[in-house]
């Protein structure tokens, strides 16, 4: 508790214009401070997750997955890193009350990505109505869900002002994008190195900022 | 030095409303929350709250989520206002003696 010394006394200009760009800069790293953890946990998600759906097919005839046990672990991964997400996420806003402007922007934020996420299943079902093969639907599902998620992350960059998130959902649709070139099952295979990688990229540049390595 | 607001001429003053102005207007933070980010002690930032809620800075909400007190402390307008005057005049200060 070193800041309680001489704490009623100011210091010279200098200084105090030191202090509050200090103190500016080490409020959002240290409320940042365990947003690596999240980044770390979809990073896993994605590599082992898309990993998995890879090994159902991608490495025949030597090795294969049998496809409920890819599936399930894809989706159990998926589930641990959304409560990885949930728990550290509700403590990175622990204690702050937001306004009402800024609480019906993040609602309306939140439900839009979900409503992403319900849409581009509906369009996969009217789709499937309408004759897309189901070879195809491997294609489509993890680029137009890979589309959704790098467009929430650049959408929450541009609301919350936070330029890891732009890049990130940036590079993440050109993930999701390029992915369908590779055909099945390699696209899983991208998706794993390609995604998980910058998952891993986001948890150590933000890792680096909150420690106050990068500015 | 005479145009310094002296409210906010304090480090640990300047510390709290400096952290506070990180907020976005009309954003509030719990007492416990706000301890933790500056690493104060609770007596010392009671203290000095008191002085800037005193001079209308900071605006204290006391009330229940649940049974359990919670005390939520946001930056007014004034006091808003007043660290943007202060910086401004600490960054005339520091450019006329350079």
């Amino acid at each position: 508790m070193n800041q309680d010394l001489d704490q009623d006394s100011p210091l010279d200009p200098a200084a105090m214009l030191a202090l509050v760009e200090r103190e500016q800069s080490g409020i959002p790293r240290q409320m940042a401070r365990r947003v690596p953890w999240i980044l770390l946990a979809w990073g896993l998600a994605w590599f082992f997750g898309f990993g998995m759906l890879w090994l159902i097919d991608g490495a025949k005839p030597w090795f294969s997955v049998p496809l409920p046990v890819g599936v399930i672990t894809f989706a159990a991964l998926l589930a641990a890193a959304t409560a990885v997400s949930a728990k550290i996420g509700s403590g990175v806003s622990r204690g702050i009350r937001t306004n009402r402007a800024a609480a019906f922007t993040g609602t309306v934020f939140g439900i839009t990505s979900f409503a992403g996420f319900i849409a581009v299943y509906i369009f996969a079902i009217g789709l499937s109505v309408n004759g897309m093969p189901e070879s195809l639907q491997a294609i489509y599902f993890p680029t137009a869900i890979g589309i959704i998620i790098g467009l929430t992350y650049l959408f929450a960059g541009a609301i919350w002002h936070a330029v890891p998130s732009v890049v990130m959902g940036g590079l993440l649709l050109v993930v999701a994008l390029i992915a369908p070139f590779f055909g099945y099952p390699n696209n899983y295979l991208f998706f794993a190195v390609a995604g998980g990688a910058v998952f891993f990229g986001g948890a150590l540049s933000v890792a680096l900022y909150t420690r106050g390595r990068v500015r | 030095m005479d145009e310094l607001d002296p409210v906010i001429h304090a480090q640990a003053r300047l510390r709290i409303v400096s952290a506070l102005a990180t907020l976005g207007q009309g954003d509030s933070i719990t007492f416990p929350r706000l301890l933790e980010l500056l690493d104060m002690t609770a007596g010392n930032l009671s203290t000095h709250l008191r002085k800037l809620e005193d001079a209308q800075y900071v605006l204290v909400t006391k009330m229940h989520e649940g049974r359990t007190p919670v005390t939520y402390l946001e930056l007014s307008k004034l006091g808003r206002r007043a660290f943007e005057d202060y910086t401004d005049a600490l960054r005339a200060l520091l450019g006329a003696q350079s």
